[in-house]
């Protein structure tokens, strides 16, 4: 008898160990919340399928510019060959928190704070270039170089470059096949009704709206970020060698900045600049998830709702109201199998500015570029231009001098009489 | 050693279904994956298509223009809004103390006309020249940590001049467009329009989140609000060929927002049930609508 | 196959002495000993080692003899049970204590150097673990630890000047860690809250080797690796000039964009 029970237990680990490959899954809270039909599922998993390939086998199509040697590098499972050559690296160092498909949804998202970033929207929020762009080869590989201080992002600074190069590129796949499936969710809510045909393999004018109506904005923009980059001018840059009075008088004019009503920092980060502002706004991907959840709370209230016009109507009315109930508790179902799986949203709090802890890098360069284009993504604003020759709200020389404050900061005696923000009620404690 | 039967077998089972549970089990409901066969069918397509740019069906078009104009009426008892929730800096978010009312659904009492439904053209396969893109600014203004204009639209290559009447600083974040921008307190920030939408974008403040406007950027200038009397018009849209225009509204229960109505009047005009309609008209016709939009097209 | 037990048995010892005299040749010995007091700590081990590994040889000889004398199958006697000798309880609790007694005198030198004779010098660097990495900070121009010119590093990439006394200030950002060095055979673990210090010195001019975290800090223990490299104090000098005019850009330079 224990033998019996031993080979079973083992059959049962083996065949478990013998799993298939993993496949990507399509983005089912937004599946759900623009209810798409199920046949027209299949047919968005086909055509992603058939752009990007699987997780085993990548595909790099030639429109999209991306490098197929470094996706079959970082793609697949993991193992070594007989020089050493690693493969498979995404899954060696990123799949347990970004997840197989870049959802950032790994295993091990849930004990984390921040969560992992979910690639799929396309959104990063360390980069050099401008609020709405895409970043560029060298911010992904600056965050993958240094980490992300203050997050559970290490340092991959000891993998040899070429293993670098093949994740970012890999992470860039992972962002454009998440443009492309929710580009592609869009226009079946939009344009599609049930049982309408989805398939570009016959079909002309839909290989042309894939391929160039939504798959060009996206690879387009990828290709635009390097000449995105804001470059601060010479003439707005401090000296190097400042004396200190210069220095000081900088982080002056930076500070005047901080409490004004021009720049405002004080109104997210605080009176006192420990990050206790404005707390209960969400970042982009806590708010979808926010308003994932509060909808399929709403569908209860229409149920109920419905369901007390029921008892009123009569004849055709009453058939139609029964419809529209099954069809919202179908829906219902559906959202509620889902909520259980999210990752419970969590409010953007400001940075605690004092701790010294710059998760984009600690550069003046880098803290520029946040103020200058703001965390895109998240609620804080870019006080430079837009774009290429826009009005920004401050000036570089000005954003210099917050940069100046805020490295000043973590070393600025927390005791300071706080200067009371202009025109505000929130801070009791005068000059 | 009969006892120790039952107990290992017992044991056993439960190791088992343990396993089954944890490793083997069946991941349902977490979406289709690709099947094989149509991957390989369009890949094939996709990879050697010569972007199959030549093909493109003949697209009907007529001639002449024509206008179409209507008013959008409440059909039963308009919801009482209730007032912003400012939570902040009630100096200056609030009217004599009195914080401004909400604008999700704003109807008139006697008439019944709802404000602020957006009327637009999907796709115009020509374009009068009246209502080609306009380059002007269009002043975007706030006061009282309220967007003086709830809804905006505007063509590609107008800039959208986001003034600040108030004394404290503000940022006007643009969903979905990556426009996310500090406005000084008493300045402006011209904000140039690169990118049409399908859907007017949600516009608010960070720092005064509860601040909501939508901005409606469109290739053309076939789109129309409705104003304070619910009337709208759309002037010199192509004629004589099948259009769709789409009916939005920011409480609009159809997918996207899409607000259904009804327009008993003109039977011609057929609605779908993402609040579009579909409509042919005539040559220098001038089609007048009397919309009338149920409670239950708002969801409230 | 009358002594099967016996045999068995004896292999324990012949497989265990074995794999301590191959270990080395398959590189699973010590890794190289670059520190000043590496030596010392490695004679304790090999001591400690020699003097268990003679006694384990001894039992497992003992073990194997007896089994063979008086395996089953020829010895039909029936067992005789004694009921102690108060001489061997003497002995055997006497030797024990006065060989423990010994090494804890031997070693107590070693310990001191490691781990209480702080030397009087200023903290080269500070090292704060963080789930899950090593974070470095090192006194910038001024060469005081937290200031505003503070050099900090997050790479994972830590530089330390050979061939003279380094102190290091330990600290852990959310869970226990271990700050382990092992060629420099030196270790410190660290809870947050608390600060720790560990000090050593590198007896080669140049060196690099790796860092790990020895102790189990959650999920992704196993990324919490580095590389400390040692350099003569002018390269180390150098190194870290380079690091503060990096972390002082101002523009875009050729290390801002890879």
């Amino acid at each position: 008898m224990r033998a019996l029970a031993l080979v079973t237990a083992t059959a049962a680990l083996v065949g478990c160990g013998k799993s298939e490959p993993p496949p990507f899954r399509l983005n089912m809270t937004n599946v759900v919340a623009k209810q798409i039909a199920p046949e027209h599922q299949q047919a968005i998993a086909n055509i992603l399928g058939a752009m990007f390939g699987s997780p085993d086998e990548p595909v790099a199509l030639k429109e999209t510019g991306l490098d197929q040697i470094k996706l079959d590098m970082a793609a697949g499972p993991v193992w070594s060959d007989k020089v050493g050559t690693k493969h498979g690296l995404y899954r060696r160092h990123c799949v347990h928190c970004h997840g197989i498909s870049g959802d950032g949804r790994g295993p091990t998202a849930v004990i984390l704070n921040p969560y992992p970033r979910d690639y799929r929207p396309g959104i990063f929020k360390f980069k050099s270039t401008y609020t709405s762009a895409e970043p560029t080869t060298a911010d992904l590989m600056k965050t993958l170089h240094e980490g992300i201080p203050g997050t559970a992002m290490p340092s991959f600074a000891l993998l040899p470059p070429d293993e670098v190069a093949a994740l970012v590129e890999y992470v860039k796949y992972l962002s454009m096949r998440g443009q492309m499936e929710t580009a592609l969710e869009s226009h079946v809510a939009d344009e599609l009704n049930p049982g309408d045909k989805f398939d570009p393999a016959n079909d002309p004018a839909i290989q042309k709206l894939v391929m160039q109506d939504l798959l060009g904005p996206i690879v387009e923009a990828w290709g635009r970020a390097k000449d995105q980059v804001i470059a601060p001018e010479d003439a707005s840059i401090p000296q190097d060698n400042r004396s200190p009075q210069e220095l000081a008088a900088s982080v002056r004019a930076g500070r005047d900045l901080f409490y004004g009503t021009r720049a405002n920092c004080v109104k997210c980060h605080g009176p006192t600049a420990l990050g206790d502002g404005q707390q209960d706004d969400y970042d982009n991907w806590n708010k979808a998830t926010n308003e994932f959840i509060k909808a399929t709370d709403d569908k209860i209230a229409q149920i109920d709702s419905l369901k007390a016009d029921l008892a009123k109507a009569q004849g055709d009315d009453a058939t139609q109201i029964r419809q529209q109930i099954q069809d919202a508790q179908k829906e219902f179902t559906e959202r509620h199998a889902l909520v259980s799986r999210l990752l419970s949203p969590r409010n953007a709090i400001p940075r605690n500015l004092r701790e010294g802890v710059f998760r984009g890098g600690r550069r003046p360069i880098d803290v520029f570029w946040r103020v200058s284009s703001g965390i895109p993504g998240t609620p804080m604003p870019a006080s430079g231009p837009a774009a290429e020759g826009a009005q920004g709200t401050l000036t570089q020389k000005e954003i210099w001098q917050i940069v100046d404050y805020v490295h000043s900061l973590p070393f600025e005696p927390a005791s300071l009489p706080q200067k009371r923000p202009i025109n505000s009620s929130e801070v009791s404690t005068g000059e | 050693m009969k006892r120790s039967f039952g107990t290992t077998s017992f044991v056993a089972l439960f190791a088992v279904t343990l396993l089954a549970l944890a490793g083997c089990s069946d991941r349902a409901r977490l979406g289709p994956v690709a099947d094989a066969a149509s991957v390989k069918a369009i890949h094939e397509v996709l990879a050697t298509s010569k972007s199959a740019a030549g093909e493109q069906a003949a697209v009907t078009t007529g001639t002449g223009w024509a206008t179409i104009k209507g008013q959008f009426v409440f059909d039963g008892d308009p919801p009482a809004m209730s007032p912003y929730n400012v939570t902040k800096e009630p100096e200056i978010c609030t009217i004599n103390g009195q914080a401004p009312l909400q604008e999700t659904l704003e109807v008139a009492p006697s008439s019944k006309a709802i404000k602020n439904v957006v009327v637009f053209l999907r796709d115009a396969s020509r374009v009068n020249d009246s209502a080609k893109p306009k380059s002007g600014p269009v002043e975007f203004d706030q006061k009282h940590c309220q967007f003086l204009t709830h809804v905006v639209g505007l063509t590609v290559g107008q800039s959208l001049d986001i003034k600040n009447s108030d004394n404290t600083g503000h940022n006007t974040n643009i969903l979905d467009s990556g426009f996310n921008q500090l406005i000084p307190a008493g300045g402006a920030i011209p904000y140039k329009i690169q990118k049409d939408a399908q859907v007017p974008n949600k516009v608010t403040c960070s720092i005064h989140p509860w601040m909501t406007a939508y901005m409606l950027p469109r290739k053309d200038g076939y789109f129309a609000i409705s104003d304070a009397d619910g009337k709208f018009e759309i002037a010199n849209v192509p004629a004589g060929e099948p259009l769709e225009f789409q009916v939005w509204h920011e409480s609009g229960a159809a997918p996207g927002n899409g607000l259904v109505g009804a327009t008993p009047d003109a039977p011609d005009v057929k609605w779908s049930n993402r609040g579009r309609i579909a409509v042919t008209l005539k040559p220098d016709e001038v089609k007048e609508l009397k919309v009338v939009v149920p409670a239950k097209a708002f969801r409230l | 196959m009358k002594h099967f037990w016996a045999v068995l048995f004896l292999l324990v010892p012949i497989f265990g002495v074995l794999a301590f005299v191959l270990a080395p040749y398959y590189n699973h010995s010590f890794p190289r000993d670059i520190s000043e007091n590496g030596r010392v700590i490695d004679q304790l081990f090999y001591f400690i080692l020699y003097l268990t590994g003679i006694l384990f040889v001894a039992t497992e000889g003992a073990l194997f003899y007896f089994m063979w004398k008086y395996n089953g199958r020829t010895n039909r006697e029936p067992v005789k049970y004694s009921h102690g000798s108060h001489t061997l309880e003497v002995v055997w609790t006497i030797l024990p204590a006065v060989t423990l007694l010994f090494i804890a005198i031997y070693q107590m030198n070693a310990w001191a150097d490691a781990k209480m004779r702080k030397p009087d010098v200023p903290v080269t660097a500070e090292i704060t673990g963080r789930q899950f990495n090593w974070d470095v900070r090192y006194p910038g121009p001024d060469g005081i630890l937290h200031t505003q010119d503070d050099i900090i590093l997050v790479d994972g990439e830590i530089h330390f000047p050979a061939g003279e006394e380094v102190l290091l200030s330990i600290k852990a950002a959310d869970v226990l860690h271990s700050f382990f060095l092992p060629n420099i055979r030196m270790k410190q673990d660290v809870v947050p809250g608390m600060q720790q210090y560990m000090w050593f010195k590198c007896r080669e001019q140049k060196a690099e080797v790796d860092i790990v975290c020895a102790e189990l800090c959650g999920w992704g223990h196993y990324k919490m690796s580095g590389r400390a490299t040692f350099e003569p104090r002018s390269e180390f000098n150098a190194w870290l000039a380079k690091k503060y005019a990096e972390q002082q850009a101002h523009r875009i330079t050729q290390a801002t964009a890879p």
